[in-house]
């Protein structure tokens, strides 16, 4: 808890955590990427209802045959990060922020989130596992960062509330890529996959089951 | 059986207090184990073993699903000695492989001190598997809050 704590207010030392991974699309900037002819584009949206620090959404490269994430010559894993800031330098409350990235086609975990980028909670008891097919734009969700909220338990934890909206993604997804609007389509995870624990906080994420109330 | 009992009741007493309880009277530093119905004290010990070397690293891959559909019953002793943060995810790995994390007040740790070693050993290992510990309350079970928090309310 005390390094969380340091974490919060050590922005302005902070040095990136996963720089091996591949950044999102810049959405500020005029261009849009698209996906080549053996990659996939994902696409998602954090948002906070108040301040959550400086985040990082991570995404690895995974094998299902054998349960381990992808990792480059260095031994650090492969995929890519989705940034989302709502501190006291910017961030807007409650507002969904598209996020877009492109990656090589195939399979990934949601691995877990950088938080504050001195500190990362690792899903690897139990990660949405998912395959982006060549070609495909897939809507992973909405994502509402929270930072050291107190659980039911009393103990003070992050968290990821999770959430989809297709309908209203794809009016988002349109404004920066109206040509490829109609490829939008939903994943399919399948939670429970393990790999191997690197980080601080080793928990699990399960995404939700859309039939449950 | 006896050194296995000896190991997980010394992790019950060394227990090292931490933020967050689900009552002010209810706390690890008091003592606390893991309670799975129906466990033995054999199994409980090799999953705190198991959890112990992943939340350091030294065990690298677990099959969660497996675990989870296994329906594993069992009971850990309290706090680890190596670390607050390896303690947490020791305590997150058990809880996703099935257990319950129970914490004492602190008469019923200061009781417990108190028993001479062979009677605490044969009482941790009923609580270990009982359907409702005789002592202890209910501090954590596993419930999916990273991805669907459970938020503290103010009543």
């Amino acid at each position: 808890m005390a390094k969380e704590l340091i974490a919060l207010v050590s922005l302005a030392l902070a040095t990136p955590a996963m720089a091996q991974l591949a950044d999102q699309v810049d959405l500020k900037k005029p261009e849009r990427p698209v996906p080549g002819a053996d990659e996939a584009m994902i696409v998602l949206r954090p948002h906070a209802p108040g301040m959550a620090g400086d985040n990082r959404i991570l995404f690895y490269r995974y094998d299902p045959a054998t349960g381990k994430v992808a990792v480059d010559a260095k031994g650090q894993p492969v995929g890519t990060k989705i940034t989302y800031s709502y501190t006291v330098f910017g961030g807007k409350k409650g507002e969904k922020a598209l996020r877009v990235a492109i990656l090589p086609a195939g399979d990934y975990v949601l691995a877990g989130r950088t938080f504050n980028m001195t500190y990362t909670d690792v899903f690897c008891l139990g990660a949405p596992q998912f395959r982006l097919e060549p070609g495909s734009v897939t809507y992973i969700g909405d994502f509402e960062m929270l930072a050291l909220e107190k659980m039911a338990d009393g103990g003070r934890r992050n968290a990821m509330r999770y959430s989809a909206d297709i309908a209203d993604a794809r009016a988002q997804f349109a404004a920066a890529y109206p040509d490829m609007v109609d490829r939008l389509q939903t994943w399919s995870p399948t939670n429970g996959a393990t790999f191997q624990c690197l980080g601080d906080e080793f928990v699990a994420y399960a995404v939700p089951d859309p039939a449950k109330p | 059986m006896a050194n296995k009992l000896v190991i997980i009741a010394s992790l019950l007493v060394v227990c090292v207090p931490t933020a967050g309880s689900a009552s002010p009277k209810v706390d690890r530093g008091h003592g606390s184990f893991f309670n799975k119905r129906g466990a033995t004290a054999e199994i409980a010990a090799s999953e705190i073993e198991s959890c112990r070397k992943l939340a350091s690293g030294a065990e690298s891959q677990i099959n969660t699903i497996d675990v989870l559909a296994g329906g594993i019953a069992a009971v850990l002793g309290g706090a680890l000695a190596d670390g607050n943060q390896k303690r947490i995810n020791t305590e997150n790995c058990m809880l996703i492989r099935g257990w319950n994390l129970y914490a004492m007040t602190r008469e019923e740790g200061r009781a417990w001190k108190a028993l001479p070693e062979a009677e605490r050993n044969a009482q941790l290992a009923i609580l270990v598997g009982a359907e409702k510990p005789a002592s202890g309350s209910l501090l954590r079970t596993w419930h999916n809050d990273y991805a669907e928090p459970a938020l503290w309310q103010k009543n």
